[in-house]
Formats: C-alpha cells, structure tokens, sequence
C-alpha cells in the first residue's frame, strides 16, 4: 500500500460534503470519544457500514453557533495505525484519503484520554505524520483532575506543534473549548492546510516510542495515582470467586427482568395489533384485501414487533453494562470457559445478545479481533435461544408439561425451559470446539484486553444507542418479515379449496400442497401434516409457526374445536414424543432468513452462510428424530 | 515466597510477568517472545503490548488472577489495567526491585 500519496483518483465518486467541512474523530478505545462524537451531534447521526465490510461508519452533523453544518465522523478507536485489524485499516484509508466512498477529512480531532496521555501520545504522533490539520483533544479532563494528574498544555502543544484543548465529554461545559474551535478556527484550518511542514516520519516504532515518551515526561507535571473507585470496585468484581458469584446473579436478573418487565408492554402491543385489526374489519368489505391487511400484514409484522419490549429491556442492560465497563470485565472472568472451547471472553458478549435476537448479537461479533474466532462466534449465534422461540417454547410447555414442583422448590415447566436454553448453550460449546480443530488455520491472535475505569452511565448515550439497535429492529419488521409474510399469505391462500369442499382453504393451497409433500421427509420425527404445513411459514422467522398452527387447526376443526385455546388443541392431537421432537427441533433449526441475510453480510460469505443453515438443520432433524425415538421407546 | 527469595541471592534465572503472584509488583525488563507458537503471533504480541504501554522499566502490577489455574490474569501498568492471558505474559521479563515491596 503506498502510504504516501494523499491524492485519490476517484474524488468524484466520494459521497459526504465536498463543499462543507469535514473533521474525523481518532482516538484509542475507551478514550470517552463516542461520548464526545454523541454531545457533539446529538441525534444528527447516521449509522451504517463501510461498503463491503463490517466496520462501523458513523457519522453526524455538528451544528455551529452560526448555523452552519461540520460533518462528523467517529473512526472506530484504535491504538496504532498498523493496518492490523479491518478496524485499523479503514480508519487509516480514511485519514489519508485513500478510501473509496469516503473523502479524506479536512480537520483531525485526535482524541486522548488525559488520564493516560504516555501511552496514547504515540496515535498523536504517528497521526501528525499524516499531514492533516489536527487538534489535539485531552478528554476525561475531571478524572484526571480528580486522579491528581497534571499536564502541561502549552509545553505539549509547543512540543508537539499542535493545538491542545481539553474537554469532558459527560460534562456540557467541558466541551467548550471544542465547540469554540469548530465553531470559529474551521477556516483558519482551512487555510492553514495549504502549509503544513513537512512530513515527518518515524523509522520503527521504537523511535516512536521514545519519541512520545519524551514529549510524555515533559508535559505532565504530576503522573497522580490510579483512579481509586476503579481499584476498589475491581477487588470485588474481579475478585475470582465474588466476582463470579456477582456476574451469575447479575446475568439471572436480567434474564428474569427480560421476561417479567416485558410481559406488560407484550400485551399492550398485542392488543394494539388486535385494535388495529378490529378497526380494518369495521372498514373494509370482508375479501382479499381485508384478509391481506389483517392476515397477511399485521398478524405477521404484530407476531414480530411484540418481541420489541423484551429486546428493549435485554439492550438496556447490556448498554449499561459496556457503557459503565463492566462488560470488559465480565469477558475476563468469562475467558477460561470460553477458552477451553478455543474461543476468548470477547466471544461472550455477542453470544450473550444472541439471547434477545442473533441479529445483534452476530453484529456485535465484530469487536472480535481474530476472524476465526469472529467467524465461529458468528456460526453459533444461532444456538442461543433467542426471544423468538419463547412462544414456541412457552405453548408446548403449557400443553405438555403439568405444573408440578420439582425437589419442593423448582417449577418442572421452568426446568424444561431452562433445559432447552442448557441445550442451546451446551451445543454451541461443542459447535464451537469442533470447528476450533477443523477450520483452516489462522495465526492465533493474542488476548490482550484494557479494562476501563469505571463511569457512571451517561443517559443520552444509552438512547442513542438504544434507538440506533430499536430502528435496526423495527427496519427489518417492516421489509423483510412484512415482505415474506405477505409472500405466505399469498401461498397459503391460494389456490382455494374446491367448492363443495369440507377442507379450509390451506390444505388446498401451494403451502398446504408443500406442506404435505415434505411430510414424509419428517414423518421419523413424528410430525403430523399439520406441523409440517406450519414449518412452512415458520421458515422465515420462527414464531411465525405458533400463528400458522392456529390457522391450520383453527380452520380445520368444528366451533367447539375453534373455541378450545391452541394449547388445548394440541395437548389433545399430538402425542409426547412429537411434542418433544418439535421442541428439539426448535433448539437448533435455523428459521429465521433474517439471521441468515445477517449472517450473509458479516461473514461477506455464502458458503458459510450455507454451512450455518446445513449444519443447523441437520442438528435439529437428528436430535429431532432422537427424541422422538427415545420417547417413544420410553413411553412405551 | 520462591521470588522473594530471589531478591537476596539474584540468579540468573529469568522472571516473567506469568511468575508473579497475585498482588505482586516488578519492574519491566523487556520482551522475551522464544516460546510464541510462530514468528507472526510473537510480532503481533509484542507490538499490541507496546501499544498498551508495555515498556523497560515501567512497574507493573498482577492485580487479579481468574478462579481456574490463575488465568486470565489482570496486570496494572500505569494508569491502564489489561487482561491478559497467562501464556501471553510469559513473553514480558520483569525484575524484583526493592522499591517494589515497599509499594502497593
């Protein structure tokens, strides 16, 4: 790659501002720069990806005292510029305008945590060799206050060459040396462009090292002392026994949180959708289009937004729990375990939000460095059960199993459930061993892991973050889950039953025909036709086979049977061990096109993509037909 | 207790950060990478460690160490604490200085 050449072929088919002023914020992880990226641009900001790969692009819009507009862009947080992770890469393309879509900034904010300047002036200064105008901006100025450490602006600014200002980000006074600098210096910057000295370059990073640490030993005053809460509250959540007992509850809270908080806002949501489909009735004549809106659009797209609270309340915590650094902390005590399946306690984080939805949990699979490890981390998202298998879970729970105590003090209902999430883990442990030793060899990467100080959460950026992950939810309701439905509701309509026919309508129709013909390939699995016909649509996302279900025995019965709730219905036609296979099947089969789509982009990879929906499927049919058999056998 | 006893009578055996009991303090020395898997994994360790501020004669700290065999481990450096495999710390040398027992 030619590092020295700042000047791009293809400045035309850049998008962003060619006219307006453009400032990149740089900085290494944890230097509180998202926080600053966040007081800057508010709700002014755009999450997306980098075209064809999986790093973040975030960008916003600053607005100055004169009511004129700064693009913003938040480079993901770095500690060098080695081209070492995708991360580094772009961030480094970007910097020196040799990115394709994104035009090369005009302004650097190169953003430094003041608590820690002598490890971090090194980014500062491997950044000035890129001749850039750039400001420097010591963040977490009251820490460092508070932590007793002092530093020599003038004498770092003088040393370096560089403006220096200081900020704290959770503070809206601590930005005002910021908002000062964009809102008055841009075009100053501008034209100081034209002549920036001459590069200046580094010839290994040992000279960059001492190169820093002497401008280090010459700027602070006092090195102060370890932030002190930090050291404290770290004896007792890292402490190796507490720490573990702390973490385990913490995670049972939330998990029950999740379910308990949920089911009000669940009903609520429910009812809205049912309100909705009343008030269609009421308007329109009872034919296809009436059937569309109520059967097609709204039961399907009701059957996925009802998952909202639950995937609210599980983000809520989990933004908590990064934003205040505990995360970083739960990934160590988490590292054996995950370690001896050859993953690394990065790994837990996205696996953990697999349990509200894979979705973001095979996103959040990004801030693993190593690609193998990102690559099985991704391959067993799926295996945690996600939100949308309760319905599942929960209706063959109630029909099948009796609300009996267990050893005086356990539900045997919760203990199915619990077993079923068990299963869900245990296999992926074991997924992810095996293609520990299988897949192709990539050098190993280290662990290597900062822990952060703690802080106190900052409110605005849990809602930013909370409605960044709601909109990526509520974007994919409303055209992939809206779309497949309304494609089912099609298949299952027509063509309609025969006149004179006793049957309902989907027996006869192009889902009801799919449904029978693949009856054989599950009936060792003791899956009646009607289950199969209910899979059909269940393909696409998985509580979408409750509502079919209904459908299926809803239109087939007499009154009475239409009457009798589902549970009722199938605790009455199906036998144990079907019962049972269905739930096996459930723990593994990957239905959900929109996991897949997902799994499709990050992995960048359609064999993979095709080896997560073979190896899934393939699990849930044998552990399917396992149970069944075994059951069976049982029950004689 | 062994490392103590280093203090008094030094050797020439060398000390790694992967030697250190929980709480104990040394002062850094440098990088030995000779038992990394290959070439590749010991230049990306030994970068990545520079970068988090890993440098001759900085004081280092093993704050914490996981419940199974000790590992990970947590080790203070400056004002970062970073958690870190054990095998990966057998790559820093550290020495035992007097001003350390004083300390923490």
């Amino acid at each position: 790659m030619n590092h020295n050449s700042p000047i791009n072929h293809n400045e035309e088919l850049k998008s962003s501002s060619s006219n307006g002023f453009k400032v990149a914020l740089v900085g290494a992880p944890n230097c509180g720069k998202s926080s600053l990226f966040n007081a800057l641009t508010g709700s002014r900001q755009k999450v997306a990806n980098y075209p064809g790969v999986t790093v973040e692009r975030r960008s916003g819009i600053y607005k100055t005292e004169h009511d004129s507009e700064i693009t913003l862009i938040d480079l993901p947080g770095l500690y060098s510029m080695n081209d070492r992770s995708l991360d580094e890469k772009i961030s480094r393309q970007v910097i020196m305008g040799e990115h394709e879509t994104e035009s090369r900034p005009d302004l650097i904010l190169c953003v430094l945590d003041s608590t820690n300047i002598r490890v971090q002036l090194r980014l500062a200064l491997e950044l000035k060799t890129l001749r850039l105008p750039m400001v420097i901006v010591l963040n977490m100025a009251d820490i460092a206050k508070r932590d007793k450490i002092e530093i020599d602006t003038q004498k770092l600014a003088l040393d370096l060459g560089l403006k220096v200002i200081t900020t704290t980000a959770v503070r809206r006074s601590g930005l005002a040396s910021l908002r000062d600098v964009l809102d008055h210096d841009v075009s100053s910057i501008k034209a100081e462009k034209l002549n920036i000295p001459q590069k200046t370059s580094f010839k290994d990073i040992a000279e960059l090292q001492k190169c820093a640490k002497k401008i280090a030993a010459c700027a602070i005053i006092s090195e102060g002392h370890y932030h002190k809460a930090t050291k404290a509250i770290d004896k007792i959540l890292l402490h190796p026994v507490l720490g573990l007992v702390i973490f385990l509850s913490l995670m049972v809270f939330m998990f029950q949180s999740v379910f308990s908080w949920s089911s009000v806002p669940m009903d609520i949501i429910e009812k809205g959708f049912a309100l909705l489909a009343q008030g269609i009735t009421a308007i329109t004549p009872d034919n296809w289009l009436r059937s569309l809106l109520n059967d097609g659009m709204i039961a399907g797209v009701g059957s996925v937004l009802i998952f909202l609270p639950q995937i609210v309340i599980l983000f809520t915590f989990i933004l908590i729990l990064e934003s205040t650094g505990y995360m970083a902390r739960a990934a160590f005590l988490m590292d054996k375990l995950m370690g001896s399946v050859g993953l690394n306690g990065r790994a837990f984080i996205p696996l953990l939000s697999s349990f509200a939805c894979a979705i973001p949990g095979i996103m959040a699979a990004r801030t693993i460095a190593s690609n193998r490890d990102r690559l099985i981390t991704i391959m067993i998202a799926p295996l945690m059960a996600c939100s949308a298998r309760m319905p599942v879970y929960t209706l063959l729970i109630a029909a099948f199993i009796p609300d009996q105590e267990v050893w005086g003090y356990f539900n045997l209902k919760g203990l199915v459930l619990l077993a079923l999430f068990l299963t869900g883990i245990v296999f992926a442990l074991i997924v992810a061993f095996i293609m520990k030793l299988t897949i192709s060899k990539e050098t190993a990467k280290p662990f290597l892991m900062e822990l952060p100080k703690y802080q106190l959460p900052l409110l605005k950026n849990i809602l930013l973050g909370l409605w960044e992950r709601t909109k990526a939810f509520l974007r994919r309701a409303g055209t992939i889950i809206l779309g497949t439905n309304v494609a089912l509701w099609v298949l299952a309509l027509y063509p309609t039953a025969p006149e004179g026919s006793s049957d309902p309508d989907i027996n006869h129709s192009i889902i009801g025909i799919m449904g029978k013909a693949i009856q054989p390939i599950f009936e060792p699995l003791g899956f009646t036709w009607e289950i199969c016909i209910a899979l059909i649509p269940g393909m696409a996302a998985r509580e979408v086979a409750v509502g079919a279900l209904g459908t299926v025995y809803a239109l087939q019965g007499d009154e009475d049977q239409v009457a009798n709730s589902l549970e009722v219905m199938i605790s009455q036609s199906w036998s144990l061990p079907t019962a049972f296979a269905f739930l096996a099947w459930y723990i593994f089969a990957p239905q959900c096109f929109a996991t897949l789509a997902t799994a499709r982009r990050e992995t960048n990879s359609w064999a993979w993509t095709g080896f997560m929906t073979f190896y899934l499927f393939a699990l849930a049919y044998l552990s399917a037909w396992g149970v069944n058999v075994v059951t069976t056998h049982i029950i004689g | 207790m062994t490392l103590i006893k280093n203090l008094d009578t030094p050797t020439l055996k060398t000390l790694y950060l992967s030697d250190l009991e929980k709480g104990q303090t040394a002062i850094m020395t440098g990088f030995d990478t000779s038992k990394c898997p290959d070439q590749n994994f010991a230049k990306d360790l030994k970068e990545r460690l520079m970068e988090m501020g890993f440098e001759e004669n900085r004081r280092i700290e093993v704050f914490e160490k996981g419940l199974f065999f000790g590992d990970p481990i947590a080790v203070r450096i400056g004002h970062m604490t970073i958690a870190m495999r054990k095998a990966d710390a057998r790559a820093v040398t550290i020495k035992l200085g007097a001003s350390c027992l004083h300390e923490s």
